[in-house]
């Protein structure tokens, strides 16, 4: 019988499967990963989960090979390069030279998200952006374009990152008998590491990664393995891997709330005894239970989240202090408590009854948690380096709309010129060197190559103003959204449905949050919200949810919309009918 | 809360005392721990994530502690994670490696942390771990550590967590400096209390607290 129904199960992933599939997880697979995805079938189904067929297709076909191959020389392959231009500081700034022939073929338009990015542009983006990493003030060489250059990204930073991931390649798994901690095995989570601190430099290394890439190559091949990688830092949790780790704390937050109000009295006993249990579980969510439940049953929880989002995480550490609440009740001393807890991980060999519950959860909290976890990743952001460092770290993302909204800039130069002087020594914190400000090529440690100056001047002043658009409608977890599209709009998929969430409650308790002064943005939301069918087509994912039907309504009895805030970047994008030139 | 939750255990025991466990990653925080609470020494240590605990009972004189010791990630960037609970550590030890001059020159920057986010009071010990390498690998020597430690008016102990040298010293030290130091706090506020003077109490309560 048991044959009988993985064989069945077989069958119908297969048929799921198709040919070229979307970005979109159809229901039925949802339901089908939830019962567990056949080995044999992984392969084919994580490239699906993750995505990696549509990625491989913009990035080219070579993509994780070139990147493997590069990040095996030395400091990643990072070297200086010398200042061919003849410029001062430019010895200073290193970073990978690709040629644009390589670039054709396996590198072309890269980028942390570089894919998402040529196709948001509309294809008019898609002779831009050569190397991953390009080379500055290179525009004439061989019609390599000039990309974003990171200033951190440079010999030391790949030293240390090899460094760190070369610490914690024999520290993935306990089990010294795993395949991953065969020499091979090794080389194999090396290759996969290095490669990915180069797609992504705004995440490097970060130490769980090993865990996460070292079981999914004891399921799938290499390649699949860094395509789920990327996956995962990338669009399953947003923020968590990348250095404040805003995603994670918030999420720790959000698990200790929920924890609070799902079961009181477990919080109460334990926060008597003086455990914190919300910093127990919090390296749960980071690593989806890997190294705390038994490979297989971490893999199932990995693969659920890969289709549906890391509230499953969440769920998953409810369903099982649930499951333990009487046991861990009874028992009033610390040792046994926490010794408690960890056999009952070790032992979770029963992952079907847990995912069950992990289901019943997921179902019942899942709005909550959307909002909660929303809500502290904000409460989180308030600070403004909080802020700076997030925004710094989204340099590809930055600059794809910063040209969009440079095109679309409405003759405020001036105004930008002035703001630019008068910030210039107060931005020197992000590594910026006064003759970086001079050129207008940096901006808070973003380098810009293009040596049109208008444009960057007009970056320049929209980077003023998001950051002082950010810092106002920051407050109270709103940003998110507007973040979670700055930083990667393709991640949307994951937040239409929180989006729609906070819209919603945010109109429920209009009253309650006038008086904190959201009025504004929420007239901001509510635009962006009926330009939500445009952005998608534009991104080329997701479905397109239905507009909220109060929208218009509520927006006329608010009053004047205040021009700027994120969400107004959604209709300036409506109105500019012009396809947006670089 | 907490107190009712206190006044239930403490038949089982006198003091909690919280320590942390900081330095870079890799320089073998989680391997003295674990030699410590359980007395075993592994090789291949899995990576901690963020921040882990483990619980040791220690007899000190006619008193029971139980010593609530957590295990942090050394990568630069949890350090957001972790500087959250330097507050709540009664003990801070830092660990470096003694093959390793990176961490050792990383020292301070982890003072620095410490200054930042943890209490006053809190008490300190500076431990270089892998003591029991082979001479001609160390790159820290004995005298570097000591000198350091004396900087900073800190114990200083070399350990190895492999070969079960001064592992159970460096703790049990920390442990009972802690224990005296509360002990004379705790007297303090009850003095206080005879007294009767309010807002005296409140502070002292609170340190004893956290």
């Amino acid at each position: 019988g048991d044959v009988q129904a993985q064989d069945r199960r077989c069958r119908r992933l297969s048929t799921s499967y198709g040919p070229c599939p979307g970005v979109q997880s159809p229901g039925d697979l949802k339901g089908l990963v939830w019962q567990g995805i056949p080995p044999d079938l992984r392969d084919p189904v994580y490239e699906w989960l993750s995505g990696a067929s549509c990625k491989r297709e913009a990035l080219g076909v070579n993509y994780y090979h070139t990147l493997a191959a590069a990040s095996e020389e030395e400091n990643l392959g990072l070297g200086v390069i010398g200042g061919e231009e003849g410029e001062e500081g430019e010895e200073a700034w290193v970073c990978v030279t690709r040629e644009r022939e390589d670039a054709g073929v396996g590198m072309g338009g890269t980028g942390v998200h570089g894919g998402e990015g040529l196709r948001w542009e509309g294809g008019a983006g898609s002779g831009t952006g050569g190397g991953y990493v390009g080379r500055r003030g290179a525009g004439g060489k061989g019609g390599m374009v000039v990309d974003v250059v990171m200033p951190e990204l440079d010999a030391a930073w790949g030293a240390k990152v090899a460094q760190d991931i070369e610490l914690d390649l024999g520290r993935a798994f306990t089990d010294s008998d795993a395949a991953i901690n065969t020499p091979e095995g090794r080389a194999r989570l090396r290759r996969v590491l290095r490669a990915y601190a180069l797609r992504n430099p705004s995440v490097g290394y970060c130490q769980g990664m090993n865990f996460i890439a070292g079981l999914l190559l004891l399921a799938v091949s290499e390649e699949t393995a860094f395509w789920t990688l990327a996956h995962v830092c990338e669009e399953v949790s947003p923020l968590c891997f990348s250095p404040p780790l805003l995603g994670t704390r918030a999420d720790m937050r959000a698990l200790g709330e929920l924890l609070k109000a799902e079961l009181p009295a477990l919080y109460e006993h334990c926060s008597a005894l003086y455990l914190n249990l919300e910093m127990m579980a919090g390296h749960w969510l980071l690593v989806y239970f890997i190294n705390i439940f038994p490979p297989p049953v971490a893999l199932r929880i990995l693969e659920i989240s890969m289709a549906e989002g890391s509230d499953v995480t969440f769920a998953v550490a409810l369903a099982f202090l649930r499951g333990l609440e009487a046991e861990l009740l009874a028992c009033d001393d610390l040792h046994e408590l926490s010794q408690l807890v960890r056999i009952r991980q070790a032992g979770m060999y029963d992952a079907d009854a847990l995912l069950h519950q992990t289901r019943v959860q997921l179902r019942r909290m899942r709005s909550n948690l959307r909002i909660l976890r929303a809500w502290h990743l904000g409460d989180l952001m308030k600070h403004e380096d909080e802020m700076d460092r997030v925004l710094c770290r989204a340099p590809q993302q930055a600059r794809w709309r910063w040209r969009h909204r440079g095109a679309a800039g409405e003759g405020r130069q001036d105004e930008g010129n002035k703001s630019k002087g008068g910030d210039a020594p107060g931005r020197s914190h992000a590594g910026t060197t006064e003759a970086d400000m001079r050129d207008g090529r940096s901006m808070n440690g973003w380098v810009y190559g293009s040596n049109e100056s208008d444009r960057e001047n007009l970056a320049q002043q929209n980077e003023q103003k998001m950051r002082r658009l950010m810092r106002r409608s920051v407050t109270r977890g709103l940003s998110l959204i507007g973040l979670s599209y700055w930083v990667s709009p393709h991640t949307w998929r994951h937040w239409d449905q929180l989006a729609f969430q906070v819209t919603h409650r945010l109109f429920l308790e209009e009253g309650r949050f006038r008086s904190m002064r959201f009025t504004p943005v929420l007239v901001d939301l509510v635009s962006w919200w009926m330009n939500w069918p445009i952005l998608m087509r534009r991104t080329g994912g997701g479905d397109l949810p239905a507009p909220a039907p109060t929208s218009p309504v509520r927006r006329s009895s608010l009053g004047p919309s205040v021009a700027g805030s994120p969400p107004r970047v959604a209709s300036n994008r409506r109105h500019s009918s012009s396809p947006i030139k670089i | 809360m907490a107190n009712r939750g206190k006044q239930g255990a403490q038949s089982k025991y006198d003091h909690l005392i919280k320590l942390l466990l900081i330095g870079d990653s890799g320089v073998g925080k989680s391997c003295l721990l674990l030699r410590y609470s359980e007395d075993s020494f592994t090789p291949s240590f899995i990576t901690t994530i963020g921040i882990d605990f483990k619980i040791k009972s220690l007899p000190l004189e006619d008193k029971k502690l139980k010593l609530q010791i957590w295990d942090t990630a050394g990568q630069e960037r949890f350090r957001t994670i972790t500087t959250a609970y330097y507050r709540g550590a009664m003990g801070i030890l830092l660990v470096y490696d003694v093959t390793d001059e990176r961490s050792f020159a990383n020292v301070k920057n982890w003072m620095r942390q410490i200054e930042q986010h943890a209490s006053e009071s809190v008490n300190k010990i500076l431990i270089g771990n892998k003591c029991d390498v082979d001479p001609a690998d160390r790159r820290v020597s004995l005298e570097q550590g000591r000198k350091l430690a004396e900087e900073y008016r800190i114990k200083f102990f070399e350990t190895s967590a492999k070969e079960n040298v001064n592992v159970d010293e460096a703790f049990y030290t920390v442990a009972r400096d802690i224990a005296l130091r509360i002990d004379n706090e705790v007297d303090l506020t009850a003095s206080g209390k005879n007294v009767k003077i309010g807002p005296g109490v409140g502070p002292a309560g609170g340190k004893e607290c956290c």
